[in-house]
């Protein structure tokens, strides 16, 4: 080999090395929860540098695209963040003070326990795209279409079942009357999951005026005999509902204009919409154009947040975050955090198996605690969070108030797992090194798939050390990447073995209807794993309807324990937040509720105001 | 029309056949999961709901999925096809299993329907009552579905009607009972053992080649829709076949422009340390994977802190105003597309310089090369003039062969780029399981292969002077 090609080889090297090395040692910089009560506020750095862009248009970069965003069916995070920018709601949260506040409704409804109603009076300002204002006529319609057995929201509409009419008031055109069955827990929060539909919008000939609330909720509803209500659900629940962009039509202060599927997603800032003229700085949305761009690739990631292409991000890789805040150009150009979480990341257990597609692996409870024990939690922390994760024993986030901190989170323990699955039944009989029984008069070796989610870098690596540990053990697990969509149809119709997953919680009381009533596995909503009994179903309607706070305290601890004991789930870990925000812009905060960012308060600094500085 | 011209096109005929069956049989992978899928989100039936398996019949029936799969099916004189009615496996295992005893295909197929709607009534009430009665009762039946096919059921039936706490179940009894009466009255269990073909001009093939409740038919270039958006698979890969193609091809053609001239040149040359240079240069160039290849050129290209020359990702900046012409988008667009398509062409390339390269060295030593040598004829004119001219149709021939691989290497490359091409929806439908998307991709792909390879024995009859005169 000449000496000009060896040269040749020996820089393209060096640049490959070069481009992969990590400049300088640093800590992580992580903010828990308990660092500040709900909120870290960044103040604006006090330079500007050259290389900076002055457009007012924030690129977010985001794993996947949203599911779709259909205003009552939709199922992803990724959509309700969305539409957190394009549609209204009732109520919101105060991602500062934790609490509820008033979004469309003037202020936070009063209960009067006299006729169990909730007095709602409607802001006068929100207007609709075609300028009429908003109505109770409207409010009405998004009630009865949340409601209605024929939408195809099941996994909602529990949360709704206490709502039984809407008694408007004839001298304040503005004013409602929810009228509820008995207190609930949740009755005002689950308005700020609730997207406010425009009646003339969707339904033009006031197909749904015949009915009534209660009609609409009824399984027997007479609107199935009527073949125009039949095709207006038809029509409403298609996917063209989610996806056309004139369908999306939204109270929220940002459109929809571009949606390239797979790619990108560009919100568009609407003209001249109330909340421009609001005093709450919080309300106000800064950037004129908002682009959600998809990309999951870490390296396509690093390389775009070097070259500042993006100006925000709470789903980068842990890897790929860590390695980022180790360069000082990235740090001179971003604030970046990991930041703590109400979310918890879990395996679940098919703990009702139909036998056949799926064999009855998990039915033992003393299974699934040998499972729980095998999972190389110190490892998977320092090899995926960096060391920073926080692990989670029960169903209830640890940084929540009504946390049972009684519970203690399993820990790996080879020797008592082996020695549990022993008395399960379990051992390898035939010597090929895979543990086996005898169920149904057939030998079972213990092979189970593991549903994930795909393209997802920390998922795949958490499921491949849990893999190799579950085969020192003689069980094999088959990793199963799904997308969104596919993994949620087949855990809600309880097609899978095991799967993997993170609930997003947030700082309102608990209902555990949702996740754990036994109802939510028979009608297919999200209790994946199947746990529940009388006892437990009992207990979750007595929190459900528990107002007094210490009481309901007391409550939902009984109840973690109950989940515990059952080890329906393997509670992993509390899950790290990894928020980037480009120092352009300023008006940073970085909240602990969902989504941790909130995109349209980011305000772009103005150049002129500071001194342009290059490194 | 020639012999040979006719062979070729009945192989391209029998190769376009085979595309299609397999991207049918991909199609139709529907029963089970996507079947499932489809109820739960269109109908919003709960899997655990008694009527379940009715609603998953009608819904296949509505969709034509009951119907039998091809024009001919292979079976016995006692089959009828009625094993969709039963959802499970055990419950199809106990249908076959009476119909090779008892051979009546009719009677056995309403005792076993029979014993499926008594099930099914078991689960509504078991859901409401929960006694004990239903409980065992549910054992019987299950009792009765697993051994009808083995047992005498005389002494069940006994055993049931004189237990009294199932009074309450008589009537599902008696139906039961006297549906296995006339079961076990006429046995033609030799039925079972005579094979037949049976011929059904309504079956899913046909309604997906000439239309049915699913699409207007492949003929009519009706792809079918996708399971989860909804959106007709046709539009939806319209833009989608452009990217792929319009990279794969530029490809090819970089790829042959640049790599055979530039084997022909080292030939000429000959120099051994740019022959042994090229020849390390074609070995990375198979044995680094595509993945690879791309994250280095990213690291190289895209990277603030060596080159930052190209985009990372994407075909085009985002938000482009719809202004902007047709001339400006591409233009804006190149910056985006040359990573992507460095990364197609350059295991492309290393086989066309180290095939070509290859081809023209065992030419330069065969007799025709040796007399224009003798002629005095430069090494120039000998590379370029002659030997490369005998090269061409066997390096045209093998383009063919590689193009599935372009096709396959574009999954990693689109994914890594984010090109909203073919490859990225492979990814996506795989992961979704979306079948019917899946199947149109393999078509489309299968259908250019097919092209391609006719075209490349255009372009060989065309060039190859020894094929050309037997031809004519």
């Amino acid at each position: 080999m000449s000496k000009k090609v060896l040269l040749l080889l020996i820089v393209l090297g060096f640049l490959i090395l070069t481009a992969c090395h990590t400049k300088e040692e640093k800590k992580y910089d992580v903010a828990s929860v308990s660092d500040s009560l709900n909120y870290i506020h960044l103040p604006d750095v006090n330079y500007f540098d050259k290389s900076w862009k002055t457009d007012n248009t924030l690129v977010y970069q985001v794993l996947q695209e949203p599911d779709n965003l259909h205003p009552t069916n939709g199922q992803t995070l990724m959509r309700l963040e969305i539409m957190q920018y394009t549609q209204g709601r009732l109520i919101a949260t105060d991602y500062k003070t934790n609490k509820l506040t008033a979004e469309l409704a003037e202020k936070l409804p009063v209960f009067n326990a006299s006729d169990s109603t909730y007095t709602f009076e409607l802001h006068k300002e929100p207007k609709w795209d075609n300028g009429d204002a908003l109505s109770t006529d409207d409010i009405i319609f998004t009630l009865k279409v949340y409601k209605c057995v024929l939408t195809q929201n099941d996994f909602f509409k529990p949360y709704l079942d206490n709502f039984n009419n809407i008694i408007l008031s004839a001298e304040h055109p503005l004013e409602f009357k929810l009228k509820v069955n008995k207190p609930y827990v949740q009755d005002v929060a689950i308005w700020s999951d609730i997207i406010i539909l425009q009646r003339k919008f969707h339904d033009p000939e006031n197909l749904l005026g015949q009915f009534g609330i209660g009609d609409v909720a009824d399984k027997n509803f007479s609107g199935k005999q009527n073949q125009k209500v039949v095709n207006w659900f038809k029509d409403f629940n298609a996917g063209e509902t989610g996806f056309d962009l004139k369908k999306l039509s939204g109270l929220g202060p940002y459109q929809v204009t571009e949606w390239e599927h797979g790619q990108y997603l560009v919100l568009e800032k609407k003209k001249n919409h109330w909340t421009d003229n609001s005093s709450l700085k919080s309300e106000k949305s800064y950037p004129q154009k908002m682009i959600f761009k998809v990309s999951a690739d870490p390296n396509v990631n690093l390389l775009e947040f070097k070259k500042q292409n993006f100006d925000a991000s709470t789903t980068l890789s842990v890897k790929t975050l860590a390695t980022l805040q180790q360069d000082s150009m990235f740090n001179r150009n971003y604030y970046s955090k990991f930041t703590g979480t109400f979310n918890y990341s879990f395996a679940a257990f098919n703990m009702k198996p139909d036998g056949e597609k799926h064999k009855p692996l998990f039915n033992d409870v003393n299974v699934r605690k040998a499972l729980a024990m095998l999972v190389p939690y110190q490892q998977i922390n320092d090899v995926i969070y960096k060391g920073q994760g926080i692990r989670q024993a029960g169903p209830v986030c640890c940084y929540k108030y009504n946390y049972n901190d009684k519970l203690k989170p399993t820990e790996y323990n080879y020797e008592k797992a082996v020695e549990l699955l022993h008395s399960a039944g379990w051992a390898d009989s035939n010597n090929d090194g895979i543990l086996d029984k005898t169920i149904q008069q057939k030998t079972v070796d213990f092979k189970f798939d593991l549903h994930i989610y795909a393209g997802i870098t920390d998922w795949q690596d958490l499921a491949l050390l849990y893999s190799s540990a579950l085969k020192k053990a003689g069980i094999i697990m088959n990793i199963v990447p799904l997308d969104v969509p596919t993994f949620i149809e087949k855990a809600r119709s309880h097609d899978f073995d095991m799967l993997m997953s993170v609930w997003t919680t947030g700082v309102a009381p608990e209902d555990f209807t949702q996740l754990w009533h036994s109802n939510s596995w028979t009608d297919n909503g999200d209790n994946y794993s199947g746990f529940g009994n009388a006892a437990s179903d009992a207990l979750i309607d007595s929190i459900r309807y528990t107002m007094d706070d210490d009481k309901r305290n007391d409550l939902d601890k009984r109840f973690q324990q109950m989940v515990a004991d059952e080890q329906p789930y393997i509670f992993l870990f509390n899950s790290l937040r990894r928020v980037v925000v480009h120092k352009r812009f300023g008006n940073v905060n970085m909240y602990f509720e969902r989504p941790g960012l909130l995109l349209n308060t980011l305000q772009l600094r103005q150049a002129a105001n500071y001194v342009s500085t290059t490194p | 029309m020639n012999t040979s011209l006719t062979k070729k096109l009945a192989i391209y005929l029998l190769s376009g056949v085979a595309v299609i069956l397999a991207s049918f049989f991909i199609a139709v992978q529907m029963p089970g999961d996507a079947l499932d899928n489809l109820l739960l989100r269109q109908e919003k039936v709960s899997v655990s709901s008694y009527d379940y398996e009715i609603k998953k019949i009608e819904m296949a029936h509505r969709m034509g999925i009951d119907k039998p799969l091809f024009y001919f099916r292979m079976s016995s004189l006692a089959e009828t096809g009625y094993e969709i009615y039963f959802a499970t496996e055990t419950k199809k295992d106990n249908y076959s299993k009476l119909l090779r005893k008892y051979g009546n295909s009719k009677e056995v197929y309403l005792f076993a329907r029979n014993c499926q709607y008594t099930d099914e009534v078991l689960s509504g009430l078991n859901k409401k009552y929960n006694s004990s009665a239903i409980e065992k009762f549910s054992g019987y039946l299950q009792f009765i579905q697993k051994n009808s096919a083995s047992t005498n059921m005389d002494s069940v039936w006994t055993m049931t009607e004189n237990d009294h706490s199932l009074t309450e179940f008589r009537p599902l009894t008696n139906m039961l009972k006297h549906s296995w009466e006339k079961l076990a009255e006429q046995p033609h269990s030799y039925r079972a053992y005579i094979p037949a073909i049976s011929f059904s001009a309504d079956n899913r093939f046909n309604d997906w080649f000439f239309g049915g409740p699913l699409s207007h038919g492949l003929i009519h270039l009706d792809l079918g829709t996708s399971f989860f958006t909804g959106e007709k698979i046709t539009s939806l890969l319209k833009n989608k076949i452009a990217w792929s193609l319009g990279f794969s091809l530029t490809a090819i053609l970089l790829a042959f422009s640049i790599g055979i001239p530039l084997a022909a040149w080292i030939v000429s040359k000959k120099n051994k340390t740019l022959d042994k240079f090229i020849r390390i240069f074609a070995a990375t160039g198979y044995a680094m994977p595509v993945y690879l290849a791309g994250v280095i050129l990213l690291f190289l290209f895209s990277n603030p802190d060596i080159l930052n020359i190209f985009p990372s990702s994407g075909v085009k900046p985002i938000g482009m105003n719809d202004n902007v012409s047709i001339a400006g988008k591409l233009w804006a667009s190149v910056p985006y597309l040359i990573l992507p398509l460095i990364c197609y062409t350059f295991s492309l390339l290393a086989f066309a310089v180290s095939t070509a390269g290859e081809l023209l060295q065992n030419q330069m030593s065969l007799p025709y090369i040796v007399t224009a040598r003798a002629k005095g004829l430069d090494e120039k004119t000998i590379v370029y003039k002659h030997a490369l001219k005998n090269v061409l149709p066997p390096l045209i021939s093998l383009l063919a062969n590689i193009f599935p691989a372009i096709i396959g290497g574009s999954v990693i490359i689109e994914t890594l780029f984010s090109i909203p091409g073919m490859g990225n929806e492979i990814v996506r439908a795989c992961l979704s399981r979306n079948f019917p998307l899946l199947s149109a991709i393999i078509l489309i792909s299968g259908f250019a292969t097919i092209v391609m390879y006719a075209l490349v024995d255009i372009a060989v009859y065309r060039l190859d002077p020894r094929i050309k005169p037997s031809a004519a």
